[in-house]
């Protein structure tokens, strides 16, 4: 048996195992399911050192100056970086504060940004919806466009009590969010069976090798 | 009406067999399955990739693919990424892979690697892989690869300096990217949108694949312009499958996933069906059977 075709076997006896919850808990679930963890994180810990840490902190800082190397100055990155576990010590945690405090001037500056990048374009065009001087298709498109947008913001009005025709609109909205809600869970059926069939396909076709 | 009532207790088990036969079956049997249609957001999606390769300005720009998927996945993610790298080697487009997932440089890397033999396609030359960067500095690493690309990113995940690769010719920022194509599991598309889709001389051509679960989310952001094409989960795989005249994975996974939505469907109905005729019982008889409780 060759090395793929032993990978093969084991990625086969892994999704076999974790499907038997199907069936009902059972310990071999229980074995797989940690065993893809542990895996998982060990492959992050190794790519977030061999991919950024390396390269990017330990190399520069260790290495020959003539390569680039020689920069002392990267270790103060390493106690900086080890104030966040500072957080789980009661006698120390005031010292995490100072790092966190760091971050969350950054965070704050990009939202602003971030906040006219994401934003700015989708109101710009919530409001530009011609509804005369364009195809009647598009007319009626944008009217429909108009009438959910409203009905579904004044559902979140809630600083005041909503009466009469204010009311009707509102639980129009409600509805109108019941109908993207329903979307958004056939998506996600979608979704999970495109996941199961990924994975029966891996079985009949790379294990079995019976798929057509 | 007895018999109606005793579809809501079905055993699982049941439908999961039944699930596992309508999935299964297209793959081992001849299955006929309609032709999928082309929906607007997967033909913006191809549209922007040919009209880049028709562009002789922008042809030489590099497309950067930030595969940030992870094995979970791959059914949707995958199939997606390798119908479109496919599309970017047919029309010879540089390309980047680059991920804040540390999985999904490696999954993205084995794509390129299993297709590059059948397209001329030589790493290093047409292609590179940035790497993987922790999630945490996702913002500032975008927000620095607007100025300075090779300077944000450094090195190859091989160690090698982009400065070195032929991939990386002319390429120094947000001006040189002639699309982002976000390949995702999860809400990473905004840090695209927000910090360089418009930080350049013109707007980068953001294209957005994505699990199907995730899509209606994202489809505000094609009407507001902000997305010029998007892939929906599996399904959008099998339309720019088709597009492209390809059969692969997504393809073959069609009948698949028609069948299994069709018991779905099926299943919602009888379940249904069968709670009307619970509920038209005599109460007496509704609460024996209530007692006995469900699977």
């Amino acid at each position: 048996m060759t090395i793929d075709r032993a990978i093969v076997w084991f990625g086969a006896l892994c999704t076999l195992g974790l499907y038997s919850i199907l069936y009902r808990e059972n310990r071999v679930f229980r074995f797989f399911e940690h065993l893809f963890l542990g895996l998982a994180t060990g492959y992050a810990i190794y790519t977030a050192w061999n991919d950024v840490l390396l390269p990017r902190w330990w190399t520069p800082m260790t290495g020959p100056v003539a390569a680039g190397g020689g920069r002392w100055w990267w270790a103060f990155a390493l106690p900086a970086g080890l104030l966040f576990y500072l957080i789980y010590s009661r006698r120390y945690a005031w010292m995490s504060r100072l790092i966190f405090a760091v971050f969350f001037g950054f965070a704050a500056g990009q939202a602003f940004q971030g906040f006219a990048g994401y934003y700015f374009p989708l109101i710009r065009s919530a409001i530009n919806v011609p509804l005369w001087n364009v195809p009647p298709s598009t007319a009626v498109n944008n009217l429909l466009f108009l009438v959910i947008l409203l009905s579904v913001m004044s559902y979140f009005f809630f600083s005041f009590e909503q009466r009469g025709a204010m009311a009707r609109v509102s639980r129009l909205g409600r509805y109108l969010l019941m109908f993207a809600f329903g979307a958004i869970f056939g998506s996600t059926i979608m979704a999970r069976m495109s996941l199961l069939i990924g994975r029966i396909y891996f079985l009949l076709s790379d294990w079995l090798h019976v798929a057509r | 009406m007895e018999l109606f009532a005793r579809l809501q207790d079905i055993d699982r088990r049941i439908l999961y067999v039944l699930l596992a036969i309508s999935v299964s079956l297209p793959f081992l049997v001849a299955a006929p399955v309609p032709q999928a249609a082309q929906s607007p957001q997967t033909q913006g999606f191809y549209k922007t990739i040919e009209d880049l390769a028709a562009d002789p300005q922008r042809r030489n720009k590099l497309v950067i693919l930030s595969t940030n998927f992870s094995a979970s996945t791959a059914a949707e993610n995958r199939t997606q990424t390798e119908t479109m790298m496919r599309h970017l080697m047919r029309r010879r487009i540089r390309f980047a892979i680059f991920s804040f997932d540390p999985q999904g440089r490696l999954l993205a890397q084995q794509t390129a690697e299993r297709l590059q033999g059948r397209y001329g396609y030589v790493y290093g030359r047409d292609y590179v892989n940035w790497g993987f960067r922790p999630v945490g500095a996702f913002v500032n690493i975008v927000k620095a690869m607007v100025r300075d690309i090779p300077g944000a990113i450094g090195t190859d995940h091989r160690g090698t300096k982009l400065a070195e690769l032929s991939a990386m010719k002319g390429v120094r920022g947000v001006d040189d990217i002639g699309a982002v194509i976000e390949i995702s599991g999860s809400n990473s598309l905004p840090i695209w949108l927000q910090f360089f889709q418009r930080t350049g001389k013109t707007p980068v051509p953001t294209l957005f694949a994505c699990t199907a679960v995730m899509a209606p989310e994202a489809f505000p952001f094609l009407k507001s312009g902000q997305l010029q094409g998007m892939l929906v989960g599996l399904k959008g795989a099998i339309e720019y499958e088709g597009l492209l005249g390809e059969r692969g994975f997504a393809t073959k996974a069609s009948a698949s996933l028609s069948y299994s939505h069709f018991l779905i469907v099926a299943l919602i109905v009888l379940g249904n069906i069968g709670m009307w005729a619970a509920r038209a019982r005599p109460a007496g008889r509704a609460r024996a059977s209530g007692r006995k409780g469900g699977r």
